[in-house]
């Protein structure tokens, strides 16, 4: 069997994976990202309420609280080197009672321990912000540092940008063993492929103590948690202007409403114990969701629901990220239970880790490291759309009506590095089979381009991973 | 900027008709925006034969009934594109379209959107369960069929025995799939007897009533679902699940009309149908932009869609023409007992004394039912029908007369034992 | 006595039969329908057929119906050919299929 040698495995192309990847070409090195699926950020990252949440609520002095902050910070540049819809909307959590009140007060002065300013508001300003509130609410606490983000294109983007720095990726191969040879690690995959590594990065998510129990004992226990979500159409642009919590439990942050950056409204998690891989709806989940979201909001048409999914978050028994070399194994870094504010602390976590392999490797620096992506081809006016069908035709072909996205854009996502390669794939990008009619309309057309584009046959086209192919018999 | 008479978006039965229509009624400046590659819509796909007895006489397939009209409308030389997609359209009555030449704006003097209707999706009843890929509307399956030539799957179950769920078990059977069965939620079918005759008895595949799927079961692939018994109410009865393996499941579970342009031209939507409001002349709230066809309310047959399309076309031509008289006096129409929903939803009336044409369906099975129209509880006109079912639709009309000076009239339906 | 759901047309009148007797129908076609429908009943067929050289299929239908009990075998037969472009409208694409005095033609005509 052929090894192939490098500086960095990363296990995991979810956002953390990603996050990592990207900061780590800053540097020359030879490194090497194995994702288990046919895409990258299929599991939670591609399952999650896409808040960058500004660092008020988690504990002080946890590695949450650390890197949240100094996550949140990072996403406006970001936005503007990788294009990521990041919008600084600012979050409000809602309090119905003094007892809230009272909560809201020590969740501003945690904030206020780590570093983040929040303000408390009553109801008047409440309505100015949010004129469609339940009438029931008293007070808020506003975070400005804040917002929404595009997960999808979050973690695309960070790929696209490792990769065009010169780290490789290689999807459909799941990890199925690890040894550690003197100081480099063998790891072995599903698809037969063998590789040696100096250093080992674990960024496998929900799978992040089964992959850590190949090499030493892990510290701690993934706890999976699954997060239940229903998804609206678009059906007024202003109906919410921001993430808007329910006052937290002991549970946890309870149910919100909110929007993404695409102007769909949605209401989740719930917050259940799951297994591993059970990412199913339920219907005490839909119910569930729809009594307490009603709490905070009173008029959310529920017949304008256009999906329900669900993540699962790989929380631990010790509530909180690990993200450390291991003291037992040199070059074996650990970046697990990236539970929430896994998002909003991402960045700064593949900052902060690159950072430590860089000196454990001492790495130089990349000269022709550029942070930045092409942009998107996007029109927000006609003058806009006319000028990409200038330049290609394609970009005035329209594939998906919901969605408006024209066969111009899907070619170019395809042709990027890292890009999609299944109908999901697609779907998460650029929404052509988000909307309203869920792929009914457009999801033919796209089979066909990415056949066409990739030059694969067209009953080889994969919904999501391999062998989830929607064209299987001929009929003739 | 472009100007042309009328614009119709929109190259499907509804649109085509509609063209014809204005075409015929004085209207020669027509354009036809469609976003497919070709004309037909809908009935491109819709192989199988049923359309065109009321219309046309005869029984055709749905590409033959497709080949009338495109032949009609080519016949009178009226100006359609292909592959272009309408944007934005206002109450200025200004199009906004796209395609591969570029973008373009043309101001219009009428507008129809004849977009057509959606399929509801498993998500819009709330399936719960897992995310597999195996799960498709009839419609995306039938697609796949008969354009591309793909089965999805080999070992189908149908959810829902409306006319698309029957005639897709009959044509995935034909082409060597496996159908096990159809759930319908209702302790009836609502398609039509002979495809319960000709898509399942022909087939043996057996029709399970008071039934639904309550899980999906699939990590990656659909493995299987599960169906329980309902109640009268339609709920799921607890602990009447059982598995069923399949690789594919269909769903036939409604169709809604959904017309974003309309929405954020500023029509008023009617929250019964999902489609717009609109008066006698199948005009929106705003003046100049009509609709019609399953884009405005789903209809039984495509016979009825082409009937109603040519009255629209005509309203239309009426306008743009100068040839509508004044109106003299406006009423509200409301639905009552047992009428899911009436069209129009309010009325126009001007001297000429024309007739005024409604559409309704009622909301349960009914075997003699008498439809009344009422002024403050006064009946101003009524008559019996037998055999009333939602599956299909009323029409009814009336002289305008009848209606002069009224504000408002409520329409409902009598059960009669 | 037997009790048949006519497939004529969308009506599906409830037609029944008493030894030679038979009731219930609303026009001859229905008549017809009964009084093969025992005996011989035949089916309308509407299938697709590729078409050579593309990723795309032609919708054809039988030019009148076909014994029930022959669709099978036809649409193996169907599913033989390949049709070349282009297609005319109501183009005969198999002549007299098996033998059954029905020929599969075109329903759409494809450039």
């Amino acid at each position: 069997m052929k090894k192939e040698l490098y500086d960095v495995i990363i296990i995991g192309a979810g956002v953390i994976g990603a996050s990592i990847a990207r900061f780590l070409s800053r540097f020359n090195v030879k490194c090497l990202i194995l994702e288990k699926h046919n895409d990258v950020g299929e599991e939670a990252s591609g399952a999650n309420s896409a808040i960058v949440h500004s660092g008020y609520d988690p504990k002080p002095n946890t590695l949450k609280a650390k890197f949240n902050v100094i996550g949140a910070k990072m996403f406006d540049k970001i936005n503007d080197e990788l294009d990521v819809n990041y919008i600084k909307t600012g979050t409000l959590t809602i309090g119905f009672n003094n007892d809230d009140l009272i909560t809201l007060k020590s969740l501003k002065e945690r904030g206020e321990i780590n570093g983040v300013e929040t303000s408390i508001i009553g109801k008047d300003e409440l309505f100015k912000l949010e004129p469609n509130l339940n009438k029931n609410v008293l007070y808020g606490l506003y975070a400005k540092e804040a917002g929404i983000v595009n997960p999808f294109l979050l973690v695309s983007g960070l790929i696209e940008n490792a990769l065009e720095n010169n780290i490789d990726l290689k999807l459909n191969s799941e990890v199925i063993k690890i040894e550690k040879i003197m100081d480099f690690y063998r790891v072995f995959t599903k698809d037969k492929g063998i590789y040696e590594t100096k250093v080992l990065v674990n960024a496998s998510g929900r799978n992040g103590d089964y992959i850590t129990s190949f090499i030493e004992k892990p510290k701690f226990k993934i706890t999976p948690r699954k997060g239940q979500y229903i998804l609206f159409d678009h059906f007024d642009d202003h109906f919410i202007n921001r993430p808007l919590f329910m006052c937290p439990t002991k549970m946890g942050k309870g149910v919100l409403v909110s929007k993404t950056t695409s102007n769909n409204y949605y209401i989740g998690p719930t917050n259940e114990a799951s297994s591993l891989d059970d990412v199913s709806t339920t219907k005490e989940g839909f119910d569930y969701l729809k009594k307490e979201s009603l709490k905070l909001i009173n008029n959310l048409p529920i017949k304008d629901a256009i999906r329900e999914f669900s993540g699962v978050r790989a929380n631990n028994n010790i509530d909180d990220f690990i993200i450390e070399e291991s003291n037992l194994n040199e070059g074996f870094f650990n970046v697990s239970s990236i539970m929430s504010p896994g998002l909003a602390s991402s960045l700064a976590i593949g900052e902060y880790v690159s950072n430590l392999i860089q000196n454990r490797l001492n790495l130089k620096i990349n000269e022709n490291y550029n942070p930045y992506i092409r942009k998107y081809p996007k029109f927000n006016n006609y003058e806009k759309l006319k000028d990409l069908i200038n330049i290609n035709p394609l970009y005035g072909k329209f594939i998906c009506r919901c969605e408006k996205v024209s066969e111009g854009m899907i070619i170019d996502m395809i042709h990027r590095k890292g890009g999609p390669t299944t109908v999901k794939g697609i779907k998460k990008r650029l929404r052509a089979g988000f909307g309203r009619c869920q792929g009914t309309f457009c999801q033919e057309e796209v089979i066909k381009i990415l056949s066409r584009e990739l030059n694969i046959p067209i009953d080889e086209v994969n919904y999501s991973d391999l062998g989830t192919n929607i064209l299987k018999y001929r009929s003739k | 900027m472009e100007n042309v008479s009328l614009v119709i978006i929109g190259g499907g039965s509804a649109g085509l008709a509609s063209a014809i229509s204005a075409y015929d009624n004085g209207v020669k400046d027509i354009l036809v925006i469609e976003r497919s590659h070709e004309l037909g819509g809908i009935l491109n796909q819709c192989i199988h034969s049923g359309f065109g007895l009321s219309l046309l006489k005869e029984e055709l397939t749905g590409p033959e009934y497709a080949h009338h009209f495109i032949n009609e409308l080519k016949k009178r030389n009226i100006k359609y594109l292909l592959d272009s997609l309408v944007l934005e359209i206002n109450k200025n009555l200004e199009v906004v379209y796209s395609n591969s030449f570029g973008v373009n704006k043309i101001k219009a003097k009428a507008i129809i959107c004849a977009l057509g209707c959606n399929e509801r999706t498993f998500s819009q009843i709330f399936i719960p369960g897992d995310r597999p890929k195996g799960v498709y509307t009839a419609g995306l399956a039938q697609k796949y069929l008969n354009i591309d030539g793909y089965l999805v799957g080999k070992n189908v179950y149908i959810l829902g025995s409306g006319d698309i769920g029957l005639i897709m078990a009959r044509r995935m059977t034909l082409e060597g799939a496996n159908v096990i069965g159809v759930s319908e939620i209702m302790p009836y079918s609502n398609g039509l007897n002979r495809n319960i005759v000709q898509c399942l008895n022909d087939f043996n595949i057996p029709l399970y009533l008071k039934t639904t799927v309550s899980k999906i079961v699939g990590n990656k692939v659909l493995e299987g679902i599960e169906i329980s018994d309902v109640d009268d109410k339609q709920n799921i009865i607890l602990n009447t699940n059982r598995f069923i393996k399949c690789d594919t499941l269909l769903l036939s579970v409604g169709l809604y009309p959904f017309n974003t342009l309309l929405n954020k031209a500023g029509c008023k939507k009617n929250s019964l149908t999902n489609g717009a409001l609109i008066d006698n002349n199948f005009e929106t709230t705003i003046e100049g932009i009509f609709t019609t066809g399953n884009g405005l309310h789903v209809h039984d047959l495509v016979d009825f869609v082409s009937e109603e399309s040519f009255i629209v076309g005509k309203k239309a031509a009426e306008l743009i023409l100068n040839l509508r008289n004044d109106v003299i006096s406006e009423l509200n129409v409301n639905n009552k007992d047992n009428v899911s929903y009436v069209l129009p939803n309010t009325i126009k009336l001007t001297n000429n004394n024309e007739e005024v044409y409604f559409y309704l369906r009622v909301r349960k099975k009914i075997n003699k039912g008498k439809i009344k129209i009422l002024n403050n509880n006064k009946i101003i006109y009524s008559f019996i029908k037998m055999y009333l079912e939602p599956s299909e639709m009323i029409k009814f009309k009336i002289e305008s007369n009848l209606l002069i000076n009224l504000k408002e009239i409520d329409v409902e339906i009598e059960e009669i034992k | 006595m037997k009790e048949l759901i006519c497939i004529n047309c969308p009506k599906g009148c409830h037609i029944f039969i008493n030894n030679d007797e038979i009731k219930g129908y609303s026009c001859l076609r229905g008549l017809y329908y009964a009084k093969n429908e025992l005996t011989n009943p035949l089916r309308n067929l509407s299938s697709t057929i590729k078409i050579k050289d593309s990723n795309l299929m032609c919708p054809v239908k039988s030019s009148k119906p076909l014994p029930k009990d022959k669709i099978n075998l036809v649409m193996k037969e169907i599913n033989k050919v390949d049709v070349s472009l282009p297609i005319k409208f109501h183009q005969v694409i198999i002549k007299n299929v098996l033998n059954l005095e029905v020929d599969i033609i075109s329903t759409k005509e494809i450039n």
